[in-house]
């Protein structure tokens, strides 16, 4: 039998040395050594679960629909392990392995609940069979990476093949019931969001077109019914239940519904709708996904950006204008040639446009003529002029950003402890 | 006025490139010039596209973006019509710009593949009387240079969009459809953010 102790102890000593150095760092690189000496340790950590491991993935909302889920099958007793919202790619495991992990390289919990990044999700579910997949849609997302809307879907449906138990799939993505078609041996489920309620939604949920004839939409198990606000309702055969979702859109809703039933399928006879309800109820926003936080001693929205979808998404849920708003595009867009697809026209001012990319996103508001104050790239700088601003007289300050200059900018602000992304 | 023809400006929209028709278009509002972007969408629109080109008709531009896999597998049934009307384009000196997977409509070698690349690149062009280089983001395995022209088609690899980055190349554009370039607040203050972006990506 392997010993991963040696490995788990460089792994750690790697993190408190780059703790020392710098503050609120220190979960990506102790990962990528631990990958590099003890590749083997990931997949005896996932396969360790008696209950097995589920994947949530796709490309928009995995973290909301984990975190959903994760808290339903806990409010049934269930002793879960998942992984936190920031590391859902292989490097991010191997690091919540060196935080979490025994010396002996186990860690504790009947099921592993994950949240997976599309291409990781095909990598490691080709050396661990998963007992359930949930895939919530495909978007463009990510082109420098991913290329092509239809090679994520591959990877999404090469995944949903390899689940020995349940697949559940979006109803309302011609992707996912593509996917559909390609599973083998089990009988998809699938979640969605009925006719009148995505009507009322102007722009839909910004799938990726597949420009074919539209399959026909398949019955689903649960579905979002209403939508006022954050309440929403879901129902299905089994009933209906109502409840406020932790941040307002149709997206949020979507999650909360692909989470519901992917703990129907998970949790089987044992599945109890009060004790579902009131886990989907306690549910507090996602890090950074219309999570609302005090800096100085006044509230701000923190909305994260990741892609076309759910740029034009939290843009069309903006409520009213935003008084004061901080735009920050990082380093993370490798390519910001996708701001250029978004449509603007619910911005109406930016106060700061800033991060990496802050002259690329300016180019394209001011092409956009969204007037715009402080445009600087240095992020400290940009942060500081914006909480000196005095108090909105209505309403509170507003920040979008993306992954990057979100996890700079909290760090900026003291937001450095790890705790703040678990779930 | 000024026309800006754009071809299927939803499906041939993966990577932003329908954006080169709004900056021209703006461009062309920034300096008191009047401009239009029309979609070209069906097939009667293209038919009615190649007369106006083969016409010689003048003060138009075109714009073909890239698309998804799925997009240009759905639009194969308008590739003969498309090859004629970028066939006539060339012929006609009309401008024009043609980007990634349309370049497959244009009449150069499309089909060689090398390693995929993904990043910002400042490409070098020869082409007479056009800009030196251009700055775009390259995300292609197409064996092309990322940025030629010919006659006055841009045939280019680069994202960006190509005409947001490259201010010089639209003022080339700008001569060509007939109109004299003029400066203005807005085109500054866009001018000084792309300078800003040819600082970082330039040197990234």
């Amino acid at each position: 039998m392997i010993r991963y102790w040696p490995a788990l102890l460089v792994g750690r000593i790697a993190r408190i040395l780059i703790r020392l150095v710098r503050k609120g760092g220190g979960s990506a690189l102790p990962g990528l050594i631990l990958s590099k000496i003890a590749p083997g340790i990931l997949y005896r950590v996932l396969g360790s679960f008696p209950k097995g491991l589920v994947i949530v993935t796709g490309s928009a909302g995995k973290s909301t629909t984990t975190k959903m889920l994760v808290n339903i099958v806990r409010e049934h007793g269930v002793a879960v392990f998942t992984n936190p919202s920031t590391a859902n790619i292989l490097q991010g495991f191997y690091s919540t392995i060196i935080e979490r992990a025994n010396w002996s390289g186990k860690i504790s919990g009947q099921v592993a609940i994950l949240e997976m990044d599309e291409a990781h999700a095909e990598e490691l579910s080709r050396k661990i069979a998963p007992l359930q997949v949930t895939v919530l849609n495909v978007m463009e997302d990510q082109l420098d990476r991913f290329v092509d809307p239809a090679l994520v879907r591959a990877d999404l449906a090469l995944v949903a093949q390899r689940a020995s138990g349940d697949v559940l799939l979006n109803a309302d993505d011609q992707n996912t019931l593509l996917i559909a078609n390609e599973v083998r041996g089990v009988q998809p489920r699938f979640f969605g969001v009925a006719s009148k309620v995505l009507g009322a939604q102007g722009r839909g949920l910004q799938n990726a077109p597949t420009y074919l004839p539209d399959l026909p939409r398949p019955q689903t198990s649960s579905e979002v019914s209403r939508l006022d606000g954050v309440r929403a309702e879901l129902s299905g055969a089994w009933g209906k239940t109502d409840f406020d979702l932790p941040s307002r859109g149709v997206h949020f809703a979507l999650d909360a519904v692909a989470a519901f039933e992917s703990a129907r399928a998970f949790l089987g006879e044992g599945f109890d709708l009060q004790l579902a309800t009131k886990a989907l109820g306690e549910v507090p926003p996602v890090f950074a996904r219309g999570e609302m936080v005090q800096v100085n001693g006044e509230d701000v929205e923190f909305i994260l950006v990741q892609n076309p979808g759910s740029m034009q998404l939290n843009l069309d849920n903006l409520v009213g204008e935003p008084e004061q708003l901080l735009f920050a595009i990082g380093r993370d867009v490798h390519d910001p040639s996708w701001l250029w697809t978004v449509d603007y026209s619910n911005l109406k001012h930016v106060d700061v446009c800033t991060g990496f990319n802050a002259y690329e996103a300016a180019l394209v508001l001011h092409y956009n003529d969204v007037p715009m104050g402080l445009v600087t790239d240095d992020l400290e700088r940009a942060a500081t002029a914006f909480f000196a601003m005095p108090k909105p007289k209505t309403g509170h300050k507003t920040v979008v950003f993306s992954a990057d200059a979100m996890r700079r900018m909290r760090r900026a602000l003291g937001f450095w402890s790890p705790e703040e992304v678990e779930r | 006025m000024k026309t800006i023809f754009t071809l299927f400006p939803e499906m041939l929209n993966l990577n932003g490139d329908s954006a080169n028709s709004f900056v021209l278009q703006k461009n062309f509002e920034w300096m008191g010039e009047q401009a239009q972007s029309v979609s070209v969408a069906t097939e009667s629109q293209l038919l009615e596209l190649l007369r106006l080109v083969k016409s010689s008709e003048t003060g138009i531009f075109v714009t073909i973006g890239h698309g998804s896999a799925a997009a240009m597998q759905a639009l194969a049934a308008h590739d003969a019509l498309i090859r004629d009307l970028l066939e006539a384009i060339i012929e006609s000196k009309t401008p024009a710009i043609v980007v990634g997977s349309a370049l497959k409509w244009a009449n150069v070698n499309a089909g060689s593949k090398s390693d995929r690349r993904s990043e910002f690149v400042v490409a070098t062009s020869s082409a007479e009387d056009w800009p030196s280089n251009a700055l775009g983001y390259l995300n292609s395995d197409l064996e092309l240079p990322p940025v030629s022209v010919e006659s006055n088609v841009i045939l280019t690899l680069l994202h960006g969009p190509f005409f947001a980055k490259n201010p010089s190349w639209v003022e080339r554009v700008v001569r060509l459809m007939g109109a004299e370039n003029s400066s203005s607040e807005s085109k500054e203050v866009a001018d000084g953010f792309v300078e800003e972006i040819w600082r970082l990506e330039a040197n990234h």
